[in-house]
């Protein structure tokens, strides 16, 4: 075989391979594909004279086909090889359960809220990292959680049924019990409630994602907010008004939880391993022919070079470049395909430019995150830097840490701390809207997330849906020069993503 | 004694009072014997007094607190269901001077409540036992066929209006707001929403964990549907979603229902929907809140109830009954 057909083939395989994994993150299982799934379901002992909805959620799963099994809070977590799903019951006592469940590689969706600690799910303080809402104490809250929002309709899960990005009613119209959770950057939010766009009802971790602590998802994770008896609560609807498409929206409540059981029962992402070249490949392959935007600043005091090498770059793995200043107007994007932007940049000069362009977007300037709409407007506290001596109270840093390994865009490296650029310096951050996909953060910086991307249809801040896909992807000016070899490797990653095929 | 202690004594006492005020049961207060062999459908004037109970006999009139016969309703044999419509122009609340019945054969009669004479019959369009309620907003009675029909009557002429063929039930049937009536079908699992303007079904209400719906009552206020299974489920249903919110345990077998407002008179229940079932279970829904209900109280009164009818004078229900297998319309009361 020539080098030149060895070459090609593996340049073939690394792209299905790309194009599979992305593809396998929106996949969830069909109905008729989850019949005989083997469900065990642990729940606690009524109190004398209680009821609960186990034996519902038993006989509601039944009915679609799982095979369920009941185990009690007391059980040891013996998990057999043919078991695809474990879910835990409000009912089953937290303390009995306690992280037991927390280790095992097989799926998990929860409802015991205060078991969320355990399972490593969320922080241990209730009330701050979690809370369970009870109508006797909290009656008017328990009233506003029946208002449940959707921050991002292109989520799998709320796609899976058609969700969009709109309140919704989470429960039938009656005060009571609601639980939830505030998961680590690396969880995907599915639902908010109060208003509280951290304030997660449901919310899922992939399998690799870095949960509380770094702990790292064993497999899927799912949180729900349904407590001991509130499962038959579940909205749905039926008769005149089914045929209703906004009532249809509104009570989907049902939908939602047999979407998230399927999600959780779902084939993972599966992360390609590290490998820079195939990385690479892969882009020469994506990007040849298509047409990038580069907006920078011509003549800069600082990181004119490092704006050469990009466009360098860019070029020698296909793209055809078109360089702009900062102050162009923005109809020189009609017609490309990527519009990248970068730390060169002015913020102040840049406006709001690009925020609307329904073409793929990825930013390298992190103090932007606010123009283009990925975060709030607070500066240094819904983004900021490290590292810049007048304006951080943080010392300059060289490392990221991966939380979600399983994301094409964090190129197959493990979960944890990787060296970004060769020294330390400035590294900028942002905290996204829930609906952002978070790939690193910023080392014990919990809420200063560096990579991140929003898919096409996804709310950003202000609910501003994004009209393609965005990316932030923070390099100060000159660093693209001082990337190490994983840096280029993720940069190069999300550029991959950021001109791939969005989710439908 | 100061005013404020005095005041506060009496509170507590009012308070006492209605804390040690025991539930109202209900118990057998008379049972009026009937001809025939069957007792199914009954209606009651409450102004008149009288008592209208379909059967295998025809509709018979009685005296709604002695029992004692009053007439027949000439022109209509083995009755199934009946009902008095309000008087349409004016009149006194409770008032009626029309009513309606239907057989086991596809025929429906219309007749004066007065004289007790039939005044036109209807030949619905297809045949078997149909059931009839009264669409107070569009002044017109529906008769639903089991064998698939659904017909509009006019209920101040007596004539049919609209027809149309269309899935239906052989269980209980309301009618509601927006045009729907609602048809329990015990097979289907289901109680179907059928609309008589456009002749159409609208959609189904699936049951939610009971089994086999016949009896229905409806709060058109609340806009809750009150089922009652064979099973013993009773579901309540909110019907702008079709979303059943509560589940309460009746009785067995066929069940037909009522709903009255404040059945046991003022400072009592709210509103309460009342199953009775084959097995002889009375069923008080009590409702608390137009989002709370509970079962009131549960009283048994012998097998055989096919039907009940609501009296807001008296706060009586007549029941319809095979009591030791002869047909008989029992009072109840508290």
């Amino acid at each position: 075989m020539s080098s030149y057909i060895r070459v090609a083939l593996t340049l073939l395989m690394v792209t299905a391979i790309a194009s599979d994994s992305i593809a396998s993150a929106q996949q969830i299982l069909t109905p008729a594909q989850v019949k005989g799934k083997r469900i065990l379901l642990v729940v606690g002992e009524p109190e004398k004279g209680e009821t609960n909805d186990d034996g519902l959620v038993k006989k509601h799963l039944e009915d679609q086909g799982y095979i369920v099994t009941m185990a009690s809070e007391d059980d040891p977590a013996t998990v057999t090889s043919d078991l695809d799903l474990i879910m835990i019951s409000s009912t089953a006592d937290p303390r009995e359960v306690g992280d037991k469940y927390a280790k095992v590689a097989v799926p998990v969706f929860t409802w015991n809220t205060v078991d969320y600690p355990d399972m490593k799910m969320t922080g241990p303080e209730r009330h701050v990292d979690f809370e369970t809402i009870d109508p006797e104490q909290d009656f008017a809250r328990s009233f506003s959680m029946l208002y449940g929002y959707f921050p991002n309709a292109v989520d799998p899960i709320v796609r899976e049924f058609g969700g969009k990005t709109q309140l919704f009613g989470t429960s039938y119209l009656l005060p009571q019990n609601f639980g939830w959770g505030k998961p680590a950057a690396a969880a995907d939010i599915v639902v908010n409630l109060e208003g509280d766009p951290t304030r997660a009802g449901v919310f899922t971790y992939e399998k690799g994602a870095t949960m509380y602590n770094g702990f790292v998802a064993p497999a899927r994770r799912a949180g729900f907010y349904i407590q001991d008896s509130t499962f038959h609560y579940l909205t749905e609807v039926h008769g005149p008004t089914e045929g209703d498409q906004d009532m249809a929206d509104w009570w989907v409540g049902l939908k939602l939880f047999d979407a998230t059981v399927r999600w959780t029962v779902s084939q993972p992402m599966a992360a390609d391993p590290y490998d820079p070249a195939a990385t690479k490949a892969a882009l020469l392959k994506a990007a040849k022919g298509k047409k990038v935007l580069f907006v920078r600043r011509f003549d800069t005091p600082e990181g004119e070079e490092s704006d050469d090498h990009i466009v360098d770059h860019l070029k020698e793995v296909g793209f055809i470049v078109k360089e702009v200043d900062q102050t162009q107007p923005q109809t020189e994007a009609e017609g490309e395909d990527l519009i990248l932007i970068s730390a060169t940049n002015s913020k102040y000069k840049t406006t709001n430019k690009y925020r609307d362009a329904k073409v793929p977007l990825m930013c390298l300037e992190g103090l932007m995150a606010d123009t283009l709409k990925m975060a709030g407007r607070r500066r240094y506290v819904d983004y900021g830097e490290h590292g810049e001596v007048k304006e951080s109270e943080d010392p300059p840093e060289a490392y990221l840490e991966i939380v979600n390994s399983n994301h094409p865009m964090a190129a197959g490296l493990k979960n944890g701390y990787v060296k970004f650029i060769k020294e330390a310096d400035v590294l900028k951050w942002a905290t996204p809207s829930p609906s952002a996909t978070i790939i690193a953060t910023l080392p014990n910086s919990f809420h200063e997330r560096a990579i991140f991307g929003f898919e096409k249809g996804a709310a950003m801040a202000d609910e501003f849906v994004a009209p393609a896909r965005r990316t932030m992807f923070p390099i100060d000016n000159p660093a693209f020069d001082y990337l190490t070899e994983q840096g280029h490797t993720l940069f190069d990653a999300a550029l991959l993503w950021t001109i791939g095929t969005p989710a439908r | 004694m100061t005013f404020l202690f005095r005041v506060s004594v009496k509170f507590v006492f009012v308070f006492l009072v209605a804390t040690v005020l025991p539930a109202q049961t209900y118990k057998v207060i008379a049972t009026y014997k009937l001809s025939g062999t069957s007792a199914k459908g009954i209606a009651v004037d409450t102004g008149r007094r009288h008592l209208f109970v379909a059967g295998d006999d025809g509709v018979a009139v009685l005296n709604a607190d002695t029992g004692a016969t009053v007439g027949t309703i000439d022109g209509m044999k083995d009755a199934r269901d009946v009902l008095l419509v309000p008087e349409i122009d004016g009149g006194e609340a409770g008032h009626f001077t029309k009513g309606f019945a239907s057989d086991e054969v596809g025929h429906v009669i219309a007749f004066s409540s007065v004289d007790m004479k039939t005044t036109s019959t209807i030949d619905l369009e297809t045949r078997g036992p149909s059931s009839l309620c009264y669409d107070s907003n569009a002044k017109t009675v529906e008769a639903v066929s089991a064998a698939g029909s659904l017909t509009t009557i006019n209920a101040d002429t007596g004539k049919a209006i609209k027809t149309g063929k269309m899935a239906t039930g052989a269980g209980q049937i309301v009618c509601g707001n927006l045009g729907h009536v609602y048809v329990a079908d015990p097979p289907a699992n289901a109680v179907h929403v059928l609309n008589d303007e456009t002749m159409r079904n609208d959609g189904n209400y699936p049951m939610k964990t009971g089994t086999k719906p016949s009896g229905l009552a409806l709060d058109t206020k609340g806009r809750r549907l009150f089922v009652g299974c064979e099973d013993g489920t009773i579901e309540i249903i909110d019907t702008d979603a079709g979303f059943t919110f509560i589940e309460l345990q009746g009785g067995k077998g066929v069940a037909r229902e009522t709903f009255a407002w404040l059945p046991q008179g003022k400072g009592q229940w709210k509103a309460a929907a009342f199953v009775v079932q084959e097995d002889g279970t009375l069923s008080g829904v009590r409702m608390n809140a137009f989002i709370n209900y509970s079962i009131g109280g549960q009283y048994k009164l012998g097998p055989g109830l096919s039907s009940v009818a609501y009296d807001d004078k008296t706060h009586h229900l007549f029941l319809t009954s095979m009591k030791s297998g002869s047909p008989a319309v029992v009072v109840v009361g508290y």
